[in-house]
């Protein structure tokens, strides 16, 4: 099995919507999320892994798994967007059980969710990357919005895991990681913009971000992206765990072929191929 | 209590007057609201008895708080803004998402000038 590469995007629910507008931010949407979707589409991906932090919708009312990997052989959304295009994604159960057999051997204590419906933060990206895919998807949680998260380096040595463990498998398959997920996000509390009921507590943090996976200085970013700086970063900040776990598993080894910021979402687009 | 028998769905907590206990029924009802469309109907139709009906339940601070749109307060006493901002989302108890934020920053503002002049 070969890891072909990884790409990060947002997952504002509106985007769909603003992305049809002719106006400015909407043409902006569409050449990011365009820009990622080329990069991705030329992986060739035959699975893709998708990683994404439950927003309260799977995991709040049972428990709360840190990492939990989706073992359904399909599942539909988004459950917390009904008004959004809904769509079902068709998913590899048996890779992903093979996958949460050998991370558990791995000891990360990996949970296995076999029932669930897709939120925002899964159908988003696949909206605007994998529009019209039949290619199966592996969803991972990783738990960054709900306390305690796990810590940067634990997310990034567990990317790392993912990659060995997938290609240590025979099986003939081209994998992508897709993360999903924000640098600095406020939602709905004391952060807020003066303007709307989300905010970008931390812009330069969206900044510093960028710039060092521009430069490729990932164990800066590990250093730089402690707790505090997580929390400082809004209520949305651990979304930013998805990426590392998805740099985790890509390595890179230079520069990425996408990265661009949109500062004032608190977001960033980028795409990262192996070898 | 059999072993089944979840804790919390019918045992009021113990200081109901106080707005900060158990945040979870709250959260849960905002949690509800995302995923029950009846929920959000019996909300929009007559909230107090929607409120006293949920469960696990809600203290009558809370429930006076809700019927309020006193975001604010939920906010202050530990709600999580994840699942407090659906009530403006769904244009519940008063709100929509313009008129939560306003209260959010209010309740904020207020809070961080208490804490400045304690400071000094």
């Amino acid at each position: 099995m070969e890891l072909v590469g990884g790409v990060g995007v947002p997952h504002t629910p509106h985007f769909p919507l603003l992305a049809e507008r002719d106006d400015d931010l909407g043409r902006e949407i569409t050449r990011l999320y365009a820009g990622v979707a080329a990069e991705l589409e030329a992986m060739r991906p035959d699975v893709v892994i998708l990683l994404s932090s439950d927003h309260y919708n799977t995991f709040f009312v049972s428990s709360l798994p840190i990492f939990s990997i989706v073992t359904a052989s399909s599942a539909s959304g988004p459950v917390d967007y009904r008004e959004l295009q809904q769509r079902t994604v068709p998913m590899h159960a048996g890779l992903a059980r093979r996958l949460q057999r050998e991370l558990v051997n791995a000891e990360f204590d990996v949970g296995q969710t076999q029932e669930l419906g897709l939120d925002h933060p899964m159908t988003i990206p696949l909206h605007f990357l994998m529009p019209d895919s039949k290619v199966p998807v592996i969803p991972l949680f990783v738990s960054g919005l709900m306390p305690p998260l796990p810590s940067v380096r634990r997310c990034y040595r567990f990317g790392q895991t993912l990659r060995a463990i997938l290609t240590s498998f025979d099986d003939n398959l081209r994998v992508a990681v897709i993360a999903s997920g924000s640098f600095s996000l406020e939602i709905g509390g004391p952060s807020i913009s003066d303007h709307s009921h989300t905010g970008v507590p931390d812009p330069r943090w969206v900044e510093r971000v960028v710039d060092l996976m521009r430069n490729n200085d990932i164990d800066l970013l590990l250093a730089e992206a402690n707790a505090d700086q997580v929390t400082k970063a809004g209520n949305a900040g651990g979304e930013l765990l998805d990426w590392i776990a998805m740099l985790g598993a890509i390595a890179p080894s230079g520069p990425p072929a996408f990265l661009e910021a949109q500062i004032d979402w608190g977001h960033a687009y980028g795409a990262w191929h192996v070898g | 209590m059999s072993a089944d028998t979840p804790a919390r769905l019918d045992e009021p907590p113990a200081d109901a007057a106080s707005v900060g206990q158990d945040m979870y029924a709250v959260n849960k009802l905002c949690y509800r609201i995302v995923q029950e469309p009846d929920l959000r109907e019996a909300l929009r139709a007559d909230p107090e008895p929607a409120l006293r009906d949920a469960r696990p339940r809600l203290t009558e601070a809370h429930i006076v708080a809700l019927l309020a749109g006193d975001v604010g307060t939920l906010s202050r006493a530990g709600a999580n803004h994840f699942l407090l901002h659906q009530i403006g989302r769904f244009m519940l108890l008063g709100l929509d998402l313009p008129t939560y934020a306003d209260r959010i920053r209010a309740e904020w503002r207020a809070e961080r000038a208490r804490a400045a002049s304690g400071s000094r």
